[in-house]
């Protein structure tokens, strides 16, 4: 996914372009770049957010330009890959959402005509193409290139000595807006808002012509299409969340496709998958992260012993990397959702500097972490905009999945068909996580004991705890609650002088080995009369009698519960904050990469 | 123009198929019914919809956005509680600047019958249709071309001309239909039939296509009649030795193992492994994440996402909801044969089975034609199964 702009009118369009590119940052935000039509054309772009492009701009003048925020799904983030693109002339710029399939091909028959290539992106064929069929019409040019491409597309086009922007598309989106003397073209409608709600939307093989005089719209075919214009009429805020109050509960209710997404992506190829050290045997794991990502690793610890038998340590970053050096570990896994988190970044490379194969898992394709690391695990979650992690965590815990199945594989500790299993396993995940979803309101429901609470406990057992370690971050996090997350057996080594009928007590009694000791553990609590919120799957009825309030969660395989639960768990905390009136996406203090040590 | 669409609804006629989601996102050929709405009114040039959703909106919410994936621009209303089509309509009565389109949200409409609606002169128009089952909808008479009288299920059909649910209106009828609403009138063509007299409704008998699923049997004829492919489109993997025939889409990261036989149209959503030694015979629907294993026959059926299907299994002219897994040796094989809904006898022409979402089907297992088994349920080895199972159901 990545967000274009177009402006024509008779505004600066530096500004118009950075401000507009500034609200499609959500749709990516790895490298950014704008062109302007100053008589000549002037580009300036740069790798990283907008507002690293933003800070090295130079004066560019000019009142027609177009611009371009990215979100790499293939390709590294660079200077050189970033939009727009130049002809080899210079004289005209392109930017582009989308893949162009028949890229190489197109490439080939540039090549033989002497064209010399700068990158080796998508993108860039299609400029050149369009250079190459520029006969004084750029239009033309634009409509003529585009019948040689296969592929999905949305594209903005400028040309020196013209006030012109021509866009086209074809299922990526793009949308006209209207304005006085003005016209804009962007990839979605809350770039516009603040100049205009007058917006036309195109279909698929249209393309259009926009000038301080108008927009002229045009079919496949060329002939003008007369299209009236629809008002938009709510905020930039509602538009961007789709109808949800806030972008936490969109990016939890998002986590059955981004799950779907990451196991789709390695799934298939998962026994070859090129992520662990080659000439040398894993006989020991380590992994580093911190926050969220740092639970996520705790799930894997469990995971990658339980699936492969080989021991697994996880530590935290910041305190990993200031520890004497003992031997060197054949396998480290760096977790970091941005890629950039300052405290991993440092202990990949001390970890890389004590002998060790790295690996990452990240959400960002060409952060940091991908170019220290040996080899990188991506997530596809897609950007998340709420400072709480929700659906970046549930793909770091397929990722730790995936990980664990591939190092069980080449160990010989499981064979083809309990791989088969496995992944039969993930490949219902998605589905069951949007029962989970189904179930949204009896979390709702069970919120209320927190109304009053100052305190809580989150309580569970092997695979189950981390989890709960998790669910009592994302309660302090953003409903500002001081909760702690425990091994159901330490409650008895101290924590449970603190429990009294105001500190709610949240235990997870799922249906593995564990599940008897757990309801022992609740049972002790109960005597003391906290408030106890017992999630359980759908057909227990022994927890009944113990809760206060019981939430269901659908059966699953005891290795996989880590998933529900932390959905069911997110679904919690975000109704307890909202119940609270708390700033769910934006908590105090709080960033949402965390870059410094 | 705009269109409001109504998705609130829950679609319980539709069980077991209603338990895993809202009827409106029920997938037919992998996209959901309300995508398959959103797509008519886009290409009509009607860009600008509300949908009312109701307590399973998050579902629905996350697969639109705010439409821009679709090219169209999405805002919510929500009916927090099921009062019926006419209220849901209200909930967004501060929607529509003008003439706006009513559509329900659980029936898959073709853009023509839209352009139809467009295309009108008149202010308030219905869509009507010919249903070879008219009391199950409301019935329509009319006179010059203006709708006399529409009747919502009514016990017997004196004609075959039903109201599709699909309106064009004036922003003033809304105004009009607060007053019977508060009396506690709950369905939309209850409430426009009492306001006949004053609204002169133009009835338009669509040419395009129309069509609902009542009975969960349904979803497997609507997945092969909307099924718009042409050519072979691969973005997975297919091994060599796979023979592939007519119109074929596989999604990306989905492996064909050698020996599949795919006879078109056939689509295979992402992340599958099918095979090998699989064959798939027209009209078939593969979703997601499914995985087909060696030498099964799966013909004119439609599996949902997540599902797995073990070695020599036979499934014909039948629906597998998502997460179902098969065990070795299951056989649904398809006939002419009664289906059975609550007392009523429904007859069906080559029909296999339908299995409810989360099913364990264990291995030898078979299912006769007709038969419908709920979500959640374990059919242990070898077992048969001749009539309807509830939900949670164990079977011996």
């Amino acid at each position: 996914m990545c967000g274009l702009i177009g402006y024509s009118g008779p505004r600066d369009v530096s500004e118009v372009l950075l401000d507009s590119l500034k609200k499609l940052e959500y749709r990516g935000y790895d490298s950014a770049g704008m062109a302007t039509v100053n008589g000549h054309l002037e580009v300036h772009k740069e790798k990283g957010e907008i507002s690293v492009m933003e800070k090295s701009m130079p004066w560019m003048e000019g009142n027609t330009g177009i611009g371009h925020t990215r979100w790499a799904t293939c390709g590294a983030p660079s200077w050189k890959n970033a939009h727009p693109f130049l002809s080899q002339d210079r004289r005209i710029a392109l930017v582009h959402n989308g893949i162009i399939e028949n890229h190489n091909q197109i490439r080939k028959g540039l090549l033989e005509n002497g064209t010399v290539f700068d990158s080796q992106t998508d993108t860039e064929v299609l400029v050149h193409l369009i250079s190459q069929y520029h006969n004084g019409d750029l239009h033309a040019a634009v409509r003529r290139a585009l019948e040689d491409v296969r592929g999905t597309y949305s594209i903005a086009v400028v040309e020196e000595f013209s006030d012109e922007v021509v866009v086209a598309r074809k299922e990526s989106p793009l949308v006209l807006g209207l304005g006085l003397n003005e016209n804009f073209a962007a990839s979605d409608v809350t770039a516009l808002l603040e100049y205009t709600s007058d917006v036309v939307y195109m279909e698929d093989g249209e393309s259009a012509v926009i000038s301080p005089r108008g927009i002229s719209l045009h079919g496949a075919d060329g002939s003008v299409i007369d299209r009236p214009s629809s008002k938009v009429e709510w905020s930039m805020e509602e538009a961007r969340k789709g109808g949800f109050e806030h972008y936490m509960l969109k990016e939890i209710f998002e986590q059955p496709r981004s799950i779907s997404e990451t196991i789709i992506s390695y799934i298939d190829e998962l026994e070859t998958l090129e992520i662990l050290p080659s000439r040398r045997k894993v006989d020991s794991v380590k992994i580093l992260a911190c926050g969220t990502s740092y639970n996520a690793g705790l799930v894997g610890k469990y995971v990658i012993e339980e699936l492969s038998g080989i021991p697994v340590q996880v530590e935290i970053a910041s305190e990993y990397r200031y520890t004497t050096k003992t031997n060197r570990c054949s396998l480290v896994v760096l977790i970091t959702q941005s890629g950039e988190t300052a405290d991993t970044l440092a202990a990949c490379r001390e970890a890389k500097e004590r002998g060790s194969y790295t690996l990452a898992i990240t959400n960002v394709v060409g952060s940091s972490i991908t170019r220290e690391a040996d080899a990188v695990l991506f997530t596809k979650a897609g950007p998340e905009i709420s400072v709480a992690a929700t659906k970046t965590y549930t793909a770091q815990l397929i990722a730790v999945y995936l990980l664990g199945a591939r190092l069980a594989y080449t160990s010989r500790a499981m064979g083809e068909e309990e791989m088969r299993i496995i992944k039969a396993s993930l490949r219902a995940l998605p589905n069951k996580v949007s029962e989970v979803l189904d179930r949204a309101q009896s979390l709702q429901a069970a919120a209320g004991i927190f109304r009053d609470a100052t305190s809580a406990f989150f309580i569970g057992r092997n695979r189950n705890f981390p989890s709960m370690l998790e669910g009592a971050l994302k309660l302090k996090e953003i409903s500002y609650v001081h909760a702690e997350g425990y091994a159901a057996g330490e409650l008895k080594h101290g924590p449970l002088a603190l429990l009294d009928e105001s500190t709610p007590l949240v235990a997870a009694c799922l249906d593995d080995h564990t599940y008897d000791k757990m309801v022992s553990n609740v049972s002790e609590v109960a005597a003391r009369g906290s408030p106890i919120l017992i999630i359980a799957t759908d057909d227990n009825e022994e927890c009944e009698t113990l809760a206060d309030h019981i939430v269901r969660v659908p059966p699953i395989e005891p290795l996989f519960s880590p998933v529900t639960l932390a959905v069911a768990l997110q679904l919690l905390s975000y109704y307890v904050a909202k119940e609270r009136g708390m700033p769910i996406d934006k908590p105090r203090n709080l960033a949402k990469s965390v870059t410094v040590e | 123009m705009q269109a409001i669409i109504l998705a609130a609804g829950h679609g319980t006629r539709l069980w077991p198929l209603s338990e895993a989601r809202p009827k409106v996102m029920m997938p037919i050929g992998n996209k959901p019914i309300l995508e398959h709405i959103v797509q008519s009114l886009v290409s009509n040039g009607v860009t600008e919809m509300a949908m009312v959703v109701g307590h399973r909106r998050g579902m629905i919410q996350s697969h639109f956005g705010d439409g821009s994936e679709f090219g169209a621009l999405i805002s919510y209303y929500e009916q927090s509680k099921p009062l019926g089509t006419a209220h849901a309509l209200l909930c967004a009565k501060d929607f529509p600047r003008g003439d706006f389109l009513v559509l329900p949200g659980d029936n898959v409409i073709s853009p023509e019958g839209i352009k139809e609606l467009l295309a009108a002169e008149e202010t308030n128009c219905a869509l009507l249709a010919r249903s070879p089952m008219p009391s199950k909808y409301g019935v329509v008479e009319m006179s010059d071309l203006i709708v006399s009288s529409m009747d919502e299920k009514p016990s017997r059909a004196d004609t075959s001309i039903i109201s599709t649910g699909v309106y064009r209106l004036g922003r003033e009828v809304l105004k009009s239909m607060e007053g019977p609403v508060s009396d506690g009138s709950t369905g939309l063509t209850d409430v426009l039939s009492s306001l006949l007299p004053e609204l002169s409704m133009r009835g338009i008998i669509t040419r395009g296509t129309w069509c609902d699923a009542v009975y969960p049997w349904d979803v497997i004829d609507m997945s092969s009649r909307f099924v718009s492919l042409d050519g072979q489109s691969v973005a997975g993997r297919v091994e060599s030795g796979v023979v592939m025939k007519g119109a074929v889409e596989i999604g990306e990261g989905t492996r064909i193992r050698a020996g599949c036989y795919i006879e078109g149209p056939v689509i295979i959503g992402k992340g599958c492994d099918i095979g090998p030694h699989v064959a798939l015979s027209p009209v078939s629907i593969i979703g997601d994440n499914v995985s087909i294993s060696s030498f099964s026959h799966i013909s004119g059926s439609v599996l949902l996402s997540g599902s797995s299907i073990d070695s020599h299994c036979h499934i014909s002219r039948s629906l597998i909801d998502s997460n179902v897994q098969v065990g070795p040796h299951f056989c649904s094989a398809s006939r002419n044969a009664y289906g059975r809904v609550k007392e009523d006898l429904i007859p069906l022409n080559d029909i296999g089975c339908v299995i409810g979402s989360n099913t364990e089907v264990g291995g030898g297992v078979s299912v006769s034609p007709g038969a419908v088994v709920g979500t959640h349920c374990r059919l242990r080895d070898g077992t048969t199964v001749r009539e309807n199972i509830t939900d949670r159901s164990e079977v011996y």
